[in-house]
């Protein structure tokens, strides 16, 4: 596999990651569910790097894996130099990662009130050394998302769903992090409030230099906040490249195909569009199919992408391909 | 003649805490094979307009009035018989959620064929042929098999394709296409939205397309209906609204979303959130998250107003567009004909006034203001909100708190600080509130 970034350090270095999932699938017996299956990548500091793919590519297992809310089934995380493989590592690693979770309304307890849901990682890192400290910092960072103090003592249902992923992104602030997993933050939010969550993770990242993994299936999102993106199918990365690049030059027929999906609203572009349709659905992943794991839908797929899983090779600078024809498809 | 004619259609949800004005006064018309997109977000009443017109509300929810026309006949108050036989029949409805709209312990054959039984005098073989042939047409693999099988056993796509099929299965002249595809992937959503092309093409009928997503609308629809709050804000062929949207929410949506070209820019956000559709304002339902609203707009609902044939919108903006068009040509052929300037200005503000008076029946000190006293209105108005918002059980007595029902401190104060921002409140309420 090849070096995916330049000389310098990356903050997150994901290599050969692999998480499996036992399916019991009879009497005493079960297989392994490649959820994740050896993918490789690296995030620069202060880069936002789009995560995209179809539900139940993996995309999510991956974030999850990577802040260890998963353990690895095999291949390792290094962050910042420093390889996570201890529990010391771990709890050191999650002060300087965190999460925001896709669903706003199952993610905050009922039961607490919005100051110690966005205390609680303070309190579990012992940040605080008093009671006015924590206070201090549960203001500071309400007003950072944009809540006002006064919302402190309400409880999450009091919220509309927008605001919600306020008091979400607010706690994964909480401990001062480096490095934020983003998983589907504004899929369940309506247009208009969409809009507002994302500027708002622009400018926390210009404030604060922070590093986004956003992981998202609405390919417009994600090419809107990313600075690269990377496309994933059946557990497997098969395309890795710049933002602007992997939309105007896909190489890969998948990533071709998923784009060619994405509505656009524009009439005009809309109705000159040629989709590439894909035939069927994606396969299990109980069951993934031998070799390159898209060849089943892929129009170009010939006797040896059933053989084995193509490399993920640099085909140019910084982008990466899987797929053994690549050269020809787009020759 | 129409094949579909939706007049001024209210529908309202009586509930324990009141009135539910769900649907204010919607209309349109559906032509035979033509596509009619509604937009909206959630809470819009976009569902609600399509359950209206097929009856098949929640028990609490009623047609209060209005009037809807199949191929001339009133539906509304027709009763249930009638409803039977238009509902499968006349119009098929396709709903949001592939995995929880079909029956787990049926199989798909029995489902398929219960609306041809239902509909038509064939008889069980006949229909089970029937079935066959509209799995085929949908592009469902094996469909012998298929028919035999349960729910469980097919992928949301499939079962899309499934609930594509039992909607066509009696040949309706409409197909309601409630988000069909939200629930699913991409790739998928391309399949299905290139299928029911495909089959309106072959047999068709008209589409009625339920949607939030500006991209899918784009893609399918002629004619687009853009609903907030349950008003309709405007409605027009797809590159009117797209290219020439004449709606201050039109315009903020279309700005909203990320599209190609808005990498590494900021969108711009509607600012607030939805409103509460038990405290509707008496103006326009949009105006309190309106950046370009004006007194009349806080005080009187718009009507719907031609733009040009193929458009209609409901927004003060356009007459004030068309007054001080008025205005300006009125000074402008004063000063050809070699008036002063004084009085051409003169002539120009009559002009304006008569324009105004002409369009808007309610023109009480001027019913639009000019920026000045514009910027006082609504800061009086961000003033308010931002008071009674500290406490949701404020009674909203004032004009300016009863624009914003649900009352979220943090839009208010974003409203209010942005308006605000030299003044000593703003200060006080720190800077991010300025920066919303």
């Amino acid at each position: 596999m090849a070096d995916t970034t330049t000389n310098e350090t990356p903050l997150v270095d994901v290599r050969h990651l692999k998480e499996y999932f036992p399916v019991n699938t009879g009497f005493f017996k079960s297989t392994p569910l490649k959820a994740v299956d050896d993918v490789s990548f690296q995030i620069k500091r202060g880069e936002t790097l789009g995560l995209v793919g179809e539900s139940g590519c993996g995309k999510t297992t991956v974030g999850r894996t990577i802040l260890h809310l998963y353990e690895p089934t095999d291949g390792e995380v290094v962050y910042d130099g420093r390889p996570i493989k201890t529990k010391e590592d771990i709890k050191w690693f999650r002060t300087k990662s965190t999460m925001v979770f896709q669903d706003p309304y199952s993610s905050l307890n009922p039961r607490m009130t919005v100051s110690d849901i966005i205390g609680e990682p303070l309190d579990v890192h012992h940040m605080c050394s008093n009671a006015k400290e924590r206070e201090e910092r549960i203001l500071k960072l309400m007003d950072r998302v944009g809540l006002n103090s006064e919302h402190a003592s309400r409880y999450a249902h009091e919220f509309s769903g927008g605001q919600r992923q306020r008091i979400g992104i607010a706690r994964s602030l909480a401990v001062d992090p480096e490095f934020i997993v983003c998983d589907e933050p504004v899929s369940a939010l309506d247009v208009s409030i969409q809009a507002q969550v994302i500027n708002m993770f622009d400018e926390l990242q210009d404030q604060m230099g922070l590093t986004y993994l956003f992981i998202a299936h609405d390919l417009l999102v994600v090419r809107h906040i990313s600075d690269r993106i990377a496309v994933m199918y059946l557990g497997k990365m098969v395309e890795l490249a710049d933002a602007g690049e992997i939309y105007d030059h896909p190489l890969h027929p998948y990533t071709k195909s998923l784009i060619s999906a994405v509505p656009i609203p524009d009439p005009k572009i809309a109705r000159a569009n040629k989709r590439i349709p894909l035939q069927g659905d994606i396969p299990s992943p109980l069951n993934a199919p031998s070799g390159c794991p898209f060849r089943t839908r892929c129009p170009y797929a010939q006797e040896k992408c059933g053989e084995t899983m193509p490399a993920f090779d640099e085909v140019s600078p910084g982008h990466f391909v899987a797929c053994h024809r690549v050269a020809e498809i787009n020759g | 003649m129409a094949l579909l004619e939706v007049k001024d259609l209210h529908t309202s949800f009586f509930t324990d805490a009141g009135e539910v004005k769900a649907v204010n006064g919607v209309s349109f018309n559906l032509d035979r094979g033509e596509t009619l997109g509604i937009v909206g977000e959630s809470g819009s009443g976009k569902s609600v307009t399509v359950y209206s017109i097929m009856q098949i509300l929640a028990p609490a929810g009623r047609i209060v009035s209005g009037s809807v026309k199949l191929d001339g006949q009133e539906l509304v108050g027709a009763g249930e018989k009638v409803m039977r036989d238009v509902r499968g029949n006349k119009i098929s409805i396709i709903f949001q959620d592939p995995m929880t709209s079909l029956n787990p312990t049926y199989t798909i054959g029995d489902q398929l064929m219960e609306a041809i039984l239902l509909h038509t005098d064939r008889t069980k073989q006949q229909a089970w042929d029937r079935a066959v042939e509209m799995l085929r047409l949908v592009n469902v693999n094996e469909p012998e098999k298929r028919m035999k099988q349960y729910p469980h056993e097919f992928s949301g796509g499939m079962r899309q394709r499934v609930m594509i099929a039992m909607a066509l299965a009696c040949e309706p002249d409409i197909l309601v296409a409630d988000e069909p595809t939200t629930a699913l992937d991409v790739t998928i959503q391309a399949q299905i939205l290139e299928l029911m092309q495909k089959l309106q093409k072959e047999l068709g009928m008209a589409i009625i397309m339920i949607t939030h997503d500006l991209g899918v609308v784009a893609q399918m629809c002629d004619e687009i209906v853009v609903m907030y709050a349950g008003s309709y804000c405007e409605r027009g062929t797809a590159d009117e609204i797209f290219y020439n949207p004449k709606h201050e929410y039109t315009k903020g949506l279309l700005r909203s979303i990320p599209t190609m070209s808005t990498m590494g820019q900021k969108l711009q956000p509607i600012t607030g959130t939805p409103i509460d559709l038990l405290n509707l304002p008496k103006g326009c339902p949009f105006a309190p998250r309106c950046e370009a609203a004006m007194k009349v707009c806080i005080r009187q609902a718009p009507e719907s107003m031609v733009i040009n044939a193929d458009h209609k919108a409901s927004c003060w903006m356009n007459v004030k567009a068309m007054a001080e068009k008025l205005g300006a040509d009125a000074t402008s052929n004063a000063l050809e004909q070699g008036l002063s300037l004084e009085e051409a200005l003169a002539q120009g503000a009559e002009a304006e006034k008569q324009g105004l008076e002409a369009t808007v029946t309610y023109v009480e000190e001027s019913s639009y203001i000019r920026d000045e006293e514009l910027r006082s209105a609504r800061t009086q108005a961000a003033e308010d909100v931002a008071r009674s918002a500290g406490d949701p059980n404020h009674p909203f007595g004032d004009h300016g708190a009863d624009l914003i029902g649900d009352a979220g401190l943090m839009d208010a104060r974003g409203a209010g600080s942005r308006i605000l921002k030299q003044s000593e409140r703003a200060a006080s309420h720190g800077e991010k509130g300025g920066e919303e």
